[in-house]
């Protein structure tokens, strides 16, 4: 009886390191991405940067002083010509962008990586259709077709607020990642394995799902923090055109006002830089992160990791036994 | 192979066409990659298929599988003895009235029953006609194995994964069941358990192959499909893996579809041997015979194309002329004769073939013997009716001397070593506006695929019993032409 009890608390002790090596073991390949640690720690940053300024912004955005202040002690940034606090102004407006942002991307994708897909795996018409969507897309200039969409939503929907600009991301977001994914879906589903699944039967459904499109997450992951950057990027331009809904807070409506009450030709770069530097650098933090993506999913870089642990978890019953019989020894 | 065992894998008449979409609503023809292929393959046998790149050796391994849907014919696999003798029994008898060139009432009638008779065996068993569902029966007999290992094994999964998957998919072992057999599996290949828990990029070219030949026997199948599966490798890896496979099929009684353009591997491991070109079967035997009492004209070929270390017999070696024909537009008659050198004038010479020989027939400057023919504006070539237009630049009072000069030519170029085309001429006359004449060639026979000894099929009119007597003429008219001359 004793020596089971023994032997229950061995197994135990097993357990626990193998459990730990892997956790570590995906730490210190986060570390060692240094792409994706470094993109990854400039968006955390920015993000906790914007939930404080949400929350606890040092004045109300909408309270008003005297106009056109200079940098003080008092507002760190100044004033605005309305005689708003530029600081509280900014802090407050970057998670709505972000917001926006995530919003439109991650629609984008849905319809990019269903469209790419489905494109990719089949042949034939069905391929042939979905690739001339794509490509009819591609060739309409994004720009003035977002400017059309927005300002035509604008004129019908004005209670759509942030979902309008939602729905220009989508739009001319997608085919540029459902190309990007079907591409790959036609490789993939080209391969010789596949062809070896569906010798055994498999629907098609089933082997989109569960094998081309796991084969796909580095690229899915790669065309959502593309498409995150495209997003920030087009909505912030569209709001600096004043497209947008008046009412919506972000760094491109900023950067409107900035522009339509002279902040350059006043020089007051304290109004239109901060918020200029912060989706620079929002764009420069997915950046890196979708190149660090890339490598971290490719599964020519994994390495012997599992058969390290099934040689560690070989080894440790040996030592176990021995461990058994010092004991009956003893 | 003795005859005693049980026929596994029937083919009859399959074909595959691959429509060709030149765009998006028209259809431009398509490519005949399987044109009329049968063969039966018994259990334990290896039948090895050679040819040429884009013979459709690789489509004849899909579509037996069933990876891509034939055109039509049928694929019997795995059937109950009796059945499957009744099936070729039948499809022999069909053959056979199918052959009879001009059938008497009593045996179209036979033909339909027995058509009628045969579909609905094919309904209920043939694999090309089955719902998928059904096919899930079937499929666990038979496996692929691929040729290219780096592209056939999911770079995603362990190798633990990749060997389980037809188990987990196919049949309905527990997970401890599974295991126990790839540990099994794994030491059969050459491996070692702690293997399973690699990636398979982690592997070589050769032991990727061994995986996938375990994961393919993991379920005890009853037929390899092979498609060249040792291509991609390096010679000694091809000798290791060869090697294997023929443990395997011994000691599991497996039959092999061995496709593979490398004669010497083919040598190796196949009791029999198809040879293909474009699409259609062109000799099937023995190996031992195909090697040394080969008949056909492009199997004579393809083996003095061996590579080989004694001198002397590179001697023999037959280089065949001119390009492999499209398959999406292959010739009248044989396919193969355009570059036979043993071609006769009812192989399927038809105007594309002889239209660019009689224009420098007729060019004065390259044969001085035609200075005296009208010039000519442009030949037109007409394939439906097989015949050719010549038209001259203007009409001619005189037809008489104009035609004869022109059988002339024709006559002269019929003797000399490469004219065995002029001799499908059949008839030259002029058209009623006097500026164009008419050559009509003679209707080409159709090789079929024929047993001419036992157990060897040749697909040559060369063998076929009523062309001996035309190729005596055609001896004739060879010697009686060099004479008048």
């Amino acid at each position: 009886m004793d020596s089971n009890i023994d032997n229950g608390e061995i197994i135990q002790t097993i357990h626990a390191p193998a459990k730990q090596g892997s956790s570590t073991n995906f730490l210190t390949k986060f570390l060692s991405n240094r792409y994706l640690f470094s993109g990854s720690v400039i968006i955390i940053a920015v993000v906790i940067f914007a939930l404080y300024g949400y929350f606890f912004p040092p004045y109300n955005p909408s309270a008003t002083f005297a106009s056109n202040l200079q940098p003080s002690s008092a507002h760190l940034l100044g004033t605005n010509y309305f005689g708003n606090d530029i600081l509280s102004d900014f802090m407050v407006s970057i998670i709505p962008t972000l917001e926006i942002a995530l919003i439109g991307a991650a629609l984008a994708l849905l319809v990019a990586v269903v469209v790419g897909l489905f494109g990719g795996y089949f042949s034939g018409m069905k391929n042939e259709l979905l690739a001339f969507f794509i490509n009819v897309f591609l060739l309409i200039p994004g720009l003035p077709l977002a400017i059309v969409i927005s300002s035509g939503l604008e004129a019908s929907h004005s209670n759509l607020g942030v979902l309008s600009l939602a729905i220009v991301i989508i739009v001319t977001g997608w085919a540029f990642g459902a190309r990007t994914i079907r591409a790959q879906a036609m490789s993939i589903a080209g391969r010789d394995y596949i062809r070896f699944i569906k010798h055994t039967g498999e629907s098609d459904f089933r082997i989109i799902f569960r094998e081309v499109l796991p084969s796909l997450l580095s690229y899915i992951g790669y065309v959502f923090t593309n498409l995150i950057i495209f997003a920030i990027l087009l909505e912030t331009s569209l709001l600096f055109l004043g497209l947008g809904n008046e009412s919506i807070i972000s760094l491109g409506s900023i950067l409107y006002f900035a522009n339509n009450y002279d902040a350059i030709l006043l020089g007051e770069w304290w109004w239109f830089i901060p918020p200029g530097l912060t989706i620079a650098i929002i764009g420069v933090g997915f950046g890196l992160m979708s190149l660090g993506l890339d490598t971290i999913a490719n599964p020519t870089l994994r390495t012997y990791k599992n058969a390290k642990k099934f040689e560690r978890e070989k080894r440790q019953p040996e030592k176990n036994h021995l461990h058994e019989s010092s004991n009956e020894e003893s | 192979m003795s005859e005693s065992k049980k026929v596994l894998l029937y083919v009859s008449h399959l074909k595959k066409y691959f429509p060709i979409s030149s765009n998006l609503l028209k259809s431009g023809g398509s490519v005949r990659a399987l044109d009329d292929v049968s063969f039966a393959l018994r259990e334990g046998e290896t039948l090895g298929v050679v040819g040429e790149t884009g013979c459709g050796k690789t489509t004849l391994g899909r579509t037996v599988l069933r990876l891509i849907d034939a055109t039509a014919g049928d694929v019997y696999f795995n059937l109950p003895e009796d059945l499957m003798n009744k099936v070729i029994e039948k499809e022999g008898e069909l053959d056979r009235l199918h052959e009879i060139e001009n059938p008497s009432a009593e045996e179209i009638k036979e033909m339909e029953t027995l058509e009628a008779d045969l579909d609905e065996i094919r309904n209920e068993n043939s694999l090309t006609r089955m719902s998928s569902r059904k096919m899930k029966d079937f499929r666990k007999f038979m496996q692929p194995i691929f040729q290219d290992p780096f592209s056939s094994l999911d770079p995603r999964k362990l190798v633990k994964d990749v060997i389980a998957e037809p188990m987990k998919l196919l049949t309905e072992m527990s997970s401890d069941e599974i295991f126990e057999k790839e540990k099994e599996l794994i030491e059969e290949i050459g491996l070692s358990e702690d293997h399973l828990y690699r990636f398979p990029h982690e592997f070589s070219g050769g032991q990727r192959q061994r995986i996938g030949i375990a994961r393919a026997i993991g379920i005890g199948p009853k037929l390899l499909v092979l498609d060249e599966p040792t291509s991609a490798l390096d010679v000694s890896v091809q000798a290791q893996i060869l090697n294997m496979l023929k443990e395997i099929q011994n000691e599991l009684g497996l039959s092999y579809l061995f496709i593979s353009h490398h004669l010497n591997v083919i040598r190796l491991m196949a009791d029999r041997v198809a040879v293909m070109y474009l699409g259609r079967v062109a000799e099937l035997t023995d190996t031992d015979r195909l090697f040394t009492e080969m008949l056909h004209p492009y199997t004579k070929a393809l083996l003095s194309a061996i590579p080989s270390i004694d001198p002397g017999k590179r001697k023999g070696r037959i280089i065949l002329e001119g390009e492999i024909p499209s398959p999406a537009n292959p010739p009248k008659g044989c396919y193969f004769h355009p570059r036979c050198p043993e071609a006769m004038k009812n192989c399927g010479w038809s105007p594309r073939d002889i239209a660019g020989p009689i224009r420098s027939m007729l060019e004065p400057y390259r044969n001085p013997e035609a200075k005296d023919f009208p010039a000519i504006t442009e030949i037109v070539t007409d394939e439906e009716a097989n015949s050719l237009d010549i038209v001259l630049s203007a009409p001619v009072p005189n037809r008489e001397p104009v035609l004869a000069l022109f059988n002339e030519l024709v006559e002269k170029e019929a003797s000399s070593g490469a004219g065995i085309m002029f001799k499908s001429i059949e008839s030259v006359k002029f058209l009623e506006d006097g500026t164009t004449i008419r050559v009509v060639q003679m209707e080409p026979d159709v090789p079929t695929l024929k047993e001419v000894r036992k157990g060897h099929f040749v697909s040559c009119l060369l063998y076929d019993k009523p062309i001996e007597e035309t190729k005596e003429e055609v001896m004739e008219n060879a010697s009686t032409a060099t004479s008048t001359d």
